[in-house]
């Protein structure tokens, strides 16, 4: 076991002004992290959910795919629509949290860059705001691993 | 301190947990960062371009939306600057949390899903940032912790 200092547990060093919220800061502090993970994660799973059963792998073998300069755009279409879908299950369950980040940020990094740059920033004009921040999240996962509340905890064994 | 400190697994590939260890206690403060700076171009946008620079802020359909867009904007950009200093967290995320709460169920909501025709996605996810950040403060990498008082 290495001792990683876990910011994903509250760390009480500040009194909080209104001294009455500490309870409640100190039930809800440690779940932060995980709440980030499993919302970031069920944002990303209906995108993959569509692609798996509702022909969207095929639609962005033919656009997207193709936009963003990947020869073989099925066989990409069906890694963004395998990580889109389970990834994004792992990623919530926390299973093999920092593979599945990396790839999915990877996978962010590309939307980002080849797809929505062009566009700007601002998601209100299709701009790149949403993918980065996927991205940066999926960084952070990557970097953070399961934490507390993840089945690579439960496991005992991590990547 | 020392319950900041807890057991985590042992990497499956040894050598991975020299790069874990500094970067794995930097996650949160990372997002935090993130979540607050990611505001501050709408907030320049709405200061700057008025209350026709979003067109989600026109859809609102305010009878008078030039003081609305300024608020939001202010909203955004300090908000999200002291969300991603994280000085004073804690009322900043709520500030931000409230006023993504109103653009979900006023504008979003009626956009289905899709981030890209509108819809709820993404304004989802920053929501749950900022509560993320109700939850847990400014944590240990913010102004709040240098200063040593939090709301």
């Amino acid at each position: 076991m290495t001792a990683i200092i876990d910011e994903t547990c509250p760390s009480d060093g500040a009194k909080p002004i209104i001294p009455g919220l500490a309870g409640f800061y100190r039930c809800a502090g440690p779940f932060g992290y995980a709440f980030v993970r499993i919302v970031t994660a069920a944002l990303i799973l209906p995108g993959g959910v569509e692609k798996l059963f509702y022909g969207g792998v095929y639609r962005i073998a033919a656009g997207n795919v193709v936009k963003a300069g990947f020869s073989e755009p099925l066989a990409w279409a069906w890694a963004v629509c395998i990580l889109e879908s389970f990834g994004a299950l792992m990623l919530a369950a926390g299973l093999l949290t920092r593979p599945v980040a990396v790839a999915m940020a990877i996978e962010m990094a590309v939307i980002t860059f080849r797809i929505h740059f062009g566009a700007g920033f601002f998601w209100a004009d299709h701009g790149y705001e949403f993918a980065l921040m996927l991205m940066l999240m999926c960084l952070a996962f990557a970097a953070g691993g399961g934490g507390r509340y993840s089945l690579d905890r439960l496991i005992g064994r991590e990547f | 301190m020392a319950e900041n400190v807890l057991p985590t697994p042992k990497p499956i590939i040894p050598i991975c947990a020299a790069i874990y260890r500094p970067f794995a206690p930097l996650a949160y403060a990372f997002i935090r960062f993130c979540t607050g700076a990611i505001f501050v171009p709408h907030g320049i946008q709405k200061l700057s371009g008025g209350a026709t620079a979003d067109k989600f802020v026109v859809a609102l359909g305010l009878a008078n939306p030039a003081p609305w867009a300024a608020t939001m904007g202010m909203i955004e950009l300090a908000g999200g600057i002291m969300l991603a200093l994280g000085l004073l967290t804690r009322p900043a995320a709520l500030l931000l949390a409230v006023e993504l709460l109103v653009m979900i169920f006023a504008v979003h909501i009626h956009n289905g899903f899709a981030w890209n025709s509108g819809g709820v996605q993404y304004p989802v996810m920053l929501l749950a940032l900022c509560i993320a950040a109700l939850f847990r403060g400014g944590g240990r990498y913010s102004l709040d912790r240098l200063i040593g008082r939090e709301f």
